[in-house]
């Protein structure tokens, strides 16, 4: 079965059009110029922003769900690069995503 | 010799009970006419196959009310309200922060989100305060990718303000 986000051009892996496309900013919901591609920072985005509105005995729990520990490190020739936090690569590469023009 | 009398009253009593539920039924009655909600975040299930009478949900597409026997469909939610209309008619309201609602053939609704909450564990204070830190950021001259999720959370918290006055 084609499921709709797939048809629609909705993927799990690139970064949020938002971060790399200027049109869809200004017009979130109507514009339909950019195709989009990461579901998945939007959703995090959002479900952050609702942690921290709840009331402070709530938010407290929650937000220790949004807490991410993970180290990665790249390894090149055989040899293990520099471990550092999943959290911190992926700030910088969205960082970089957003930098670059917009195609 | 007891055991055998029960197997005989058992046997004279069949009878009647299949031919009981065979009077009684007709397409009315075979029909449910709940449907079974399954509402799942990553942490918790909030509902797990539930018999529930309605479902209000914030689709991409447009709100819609989800009742049993409705069309299978696939349906992206918007950061919103779920509303859910209980068996003893009571009914219960959920902020998502978005996801999508899944409309089974058999009447079975699975409803996937990442964070989802009773409204009444929202602090309408906490609301407003992030409104106008968020509406700073869009303003201001941050980041390409500071503005943009700025103003994915300002599209949440407007939708979180709206519901919970």
């Amino acid at each position: 079965m084609a499921f709709a986000w797939k048809a629609s051009g909705l993927t799990y892996v690139l970064p949020h059009p938002y971060l790399t496309c200027p049109q869809l900013m200004a017009s979130p919901r109507t514009d339909k110029t950019c195709k989009l591609n990461s579901y998945n920072k939007y959703l995090s985005v959002a479900a952050r922003v609702v942690r921290r509105s709840l009331k402070d005995d709530k938010r407290l729990a929650a937000e220790r769900r949004g807490e991410m520990d993970l180290k990665m490190a790249t390894w090149k020739n055989g040899k293990q690069g520099e471990a550092q936090n999943v959290k911190d690569a992926n700030a910088a590469s969205m960082a970089a995503a957003a930098g670059a023009p917009a195609s | 010799m007891n055991s055998l009398r029960i197997a005989r009253t058992a046997l004279r009593a069949r009878p009647a009970a299949i031919k009981a539920p065979l009077q009684r039924r007709g397409y009315a009655e075979a029909v449910s006419d709940k449907i079974k909600l399954s509402l799942a975040l990553p942490h918790q299930s909030v509902y797990k196959s539930q018999d529930v009478v309605q479902v209000n949900i914030p689709a991409e597409s447009g709100e819609m009310g989800v009742l049993a026997n409705h069309v299978p469909s696939i349906e992206q939610l918007k950061p919103g309200l779920v509303e859910v209309i209980e068996e003893s008619g009571g009914s219960k309201q959920f902020f998502l922060s978005g996801g999508f609602a899944i409309v089974q053939p058999n009447s079975e609704l699975s409803i996937n989100a990442v964070e989802g909450f009773p409204l009444e564990d929202f602090s309408v204070e906490s609301v407003r305060s992030q409104i106008s830190e968020a509406q700073k950021i869009v303003g201001g001259s941050g980041s390409e990718q500071d503005i943009a999720e700025a103003k994915i959370e300002l599209e949440v918290l407007e939708s979180l303000q709206a519901v919970l006055k």
